[in-house]
């Protein structure tokens, strides 16, 4: 199979998907080829509803692609269940001796907004404005995207844009002719600087964008700690075994129960990991740069409901 | 902060465009600003040469942590 029937093939699956009913979103590298830029992607990242995630477990169950069924990739995805996609938890697909891969998540990371809320903007694709969230990691190569998404948003007459731009010359540029709303000035004040053509613009984007890349390593260690327990546990139950999906997965909800916590990250793990990434971030810094490090607590209020 | 979109006239549109032409040039290269005005199945056919290419090239393609995914197995178990 070529990588164009690839993609063609998660598009057939997420179309079915949805003639079901099943809300989803495709997020991520086909995402932004949909939204103009081009990324070498042969896997798809999936958003879905995680009160939905029976019906899309029974469709992946039923869907070959060459001969192949789909089945849990590797002993270490967490179970496709909205116990723990609620808590942001992802679940991972293959269809084996097939190079089609397939990440599913409930809850989009870092999202501000709720993703089920804004599927208009390009069916069957995720808005720009969550995936341009969801790309704040840790990885360099993601950010440009976000600046690309950013200046796509302003294009179509979205000021949220202006909170997905990192590359201080496209700032500069659109600050220049366009108006940067109030509520959008006070979200993200370092376009205070863009504004001002002050000089301190490059270092102060700089530095968001480090915080950033730290407070979303931190966040996935609190997922990753658990996973050595119950990564033995899956191993151990599924020694020996050819299962099926359906298998695999009353397996993994099994062993989720006893090792995965559902709510990994609560207020007090937010608030040390913000302060955790802001001392890492002064530490690169120059100090007078502390006041434009960015308040993330918006990211995170719809994965901690708790958060303040 | 949900979607408010400002009505936008067409030549501002046009403007705000070729400045983000204009960055993806510059930060992704011509070749991916050229594909970025291509039709979306396009796009996804130059994206499959792209796969294809790499693969001809054997060119390993990691399955990368998104998000909240996960190290390799491997990792865990060391």
């Amino acid at each position: 199979m070529n990588g164009y029937d690839l993609i063609q093939f998660y598009l057939a699956l997420v179309a079915c998907a949805r003639e079901r009913g099943i809300r989803c979103a495709i997020t991520s590298g086909m995402a932004c080829v949909a939204f103009e830029v081009a990324e070498a992607t042969k896997d798809c990242d999936l958003l879905c509803d995680p009160d939905a995630a029976g019906d899309f477990l029974a469709l992946l169950a039923e869907t070959e692609l060459e001969g192949a069924r789909c089945c849990y990739r590797g002993r270490i995805s967490p179970p496709l269940d909205a116990r723990w996609h609620a808590g942001g938890w992802t679940s991972h697909f293959e269809w084996p001796g097939t190079e089609a891969y397939l990440d599913v998540f409930g809850i989009a990371p870092r999202a501000r907004t709720s993703w089920l809320e804004e599927l208009d903007f390009l069916p069957p694709y995720a808005h720009p404005h969550v995936v341009a969230d969801m790309k704040r990691t840790g990885r360099d190569k993601d950010w440009p995207f976000i600046s690309e998404l950013g200046a796509l948003l302003i294009e179509h007459g979205d000021p949220r844009g202006w909170l997905h731009l990192y590359e201080t010359a496209v700032m500069q540029k659109l600050a220049a002719t366009e108006a940067i709303p109030e509520e959008i000035l006070r979200m993200r004040p370092v376009l205070g600087l863009a504004l001002r053509k002050d000089p301190r613009l490059f270092a102060a984007v700089t530095a968001e964008r480090i915080f950033w890349q730290r407070v979303s390593e931190a966040g996935q260690q609190h997922y990753q700690r658990p996973l050595r327990a119950y990564l033995s546990a899956v191993r151990r139950a599924e020694a020996g075994q050819t299962l099926t999906l359906t298998a695999q997965h009353a397996i993994r909800c099994a062993c989720a129960d006893a090792h995965l916590p559902r709510q990994p990250l609560g207020p007090t793990e937010f608030a040390q990991l913000c302060a955790d990434a802001s001392s890492e971030t002064l530490g690169l810094i120059h100090p007078d740069l502390q006041e434009w490090l960015p308040d993330v607590t918006a990211n995170y209020r719809l994965l901690i409901p708790a958060l303040k | 902060m949900k979607a408010v979109s400002q009505p936008i006239s067409d030549e501002r549109r046009a403007a705000i465009r070729a400045i983000r032409q204009d960055f993806i040039r510059r930060q992704f290269g011509d070749e991916i600003a050229r594909v970025s005005r291509l039709s979306l199945d396009e796009r996804f056919r130059y994206v499959g040469w792209m796969v294809d290419n790499a693969r001809k090239h054997r060119v390993k393609f990691e399955k990368p942590a998104r998000g909240y995914c996960l190290q390799g197995e491997s990792a865990l178990l060391e």
